[in-house]
């Protein structure tokens, strides 16, 4: 199956690759799959984009760059969306916001993104915790994650990008922690 | 929309299975307890419509070269690409 999305252009993917979302994400509760996307021009990101809306993407990224204690305890209504059993395997990442001058990127901290590997189900959750922000400036944390992953490893980080965007295997990829 | 005049500790039921109930007044500030079914979903609505706005500000979010975020690509060999 192949999406021909406006950021990333042709992107394909198969059946396993697909994410459900039961309730969609806050303000698009029509679009209810996506697929992960990545590119090794720009690591540490990942891309929810939907598989119904060419144009509908989210970046999104762990939350421990921001805050090493991040906790995202899930409610009831979440479990259920998650079609969620004590084994499942979960990851948690936060949405994040980048405009043109990147300096000013932020992420949402008070709105997670859960993806329950095991069911291929996700959700947004909205947490209590109001010392969490919606619009927390990331742009520190990211530069320092990212100085670190490239300190680590050596990587090659292509130029251009326009047709380096894949979808993710994201039941292997994330099981070995990305 | 529907308004109803309420007194504390009286209820408003919607459905067989949503209650809402006045549990105090204090100046300006009313609470307010909510019984409903667990997978109700129930947030104070700023902070929803504020999630809304974000996700669909993050949607426009740039998706470009490394090097527009500030970090320098790096060669193969591993050295410092600047």
């Amino acid at each position: 199956m192949k999406i021909e999305t406006t950021r990333f252009g042709h992107v394909e993917y198969v059946e396993d690759q697909v994410i459900h979302f039961t309730d969609g994400m806050v303000g698009f509760p029509r679009l209810k799959n996506y697929v992960l996307v990545e590119s090794p021009s720009m690591p540490l990101i990942l891309w929810l984009q939907s598989v119904e809306s060419a144009d509908i993407a989210f970046p999104i990224i762990e939350p421990w760059f921001f805050r090493r204690d991040y906790k995202a305890p899930l409610g009831d209504a979440d479990k259920i969306s998650l079609a969620h059993d004590e084994n499942d395997r979960l990851k948690i990442f936060t949405v994040l916001t980048i405009p043109d001058d990147m300096t000013r990127m932020t992420v949402n901290l008070r709105a997670p993104v859960v993806i329950n590997v095991s069911k291929s189900t996700a959700a947004q959750m909205i947490l209590q915790d109001k010392s969490l922000e919606i619009r927390t400036p990331a742009h520190e944390g990211f530069n320092k994650a990212m100085s670190s992953f490239l300190q680590t490893r050596t990587v090659s980080v292509p130029e251009a990008s326009t047709d380096a965007w894949v979808a993710v295997d994201f039941k292997g990829a994330l099981s070995t922690g990305l | 929309m529907l308004v109803l005049t309420r007194k504390i500790g009286e209820s408003i039921a919607i459905d067989d299975h949503i209650k809402i109930t006045i549990v105090q007044i204090k100046g300006k500030q009313v609470r307010i307890g909510i019984e409903a079914p667990k997978e109700t979903k129930i947030h104070r609505e700023e902070i929803y419509r504020a999630i809304q706005d974000e996700n669909k500000a993050a949607t426009q979010s740039f998706a470009g070269n490394l090097t527009r975020l500030g970090v320098p690509p790096v060669k193969k060999t591993g050295t410092d690409g600047v």
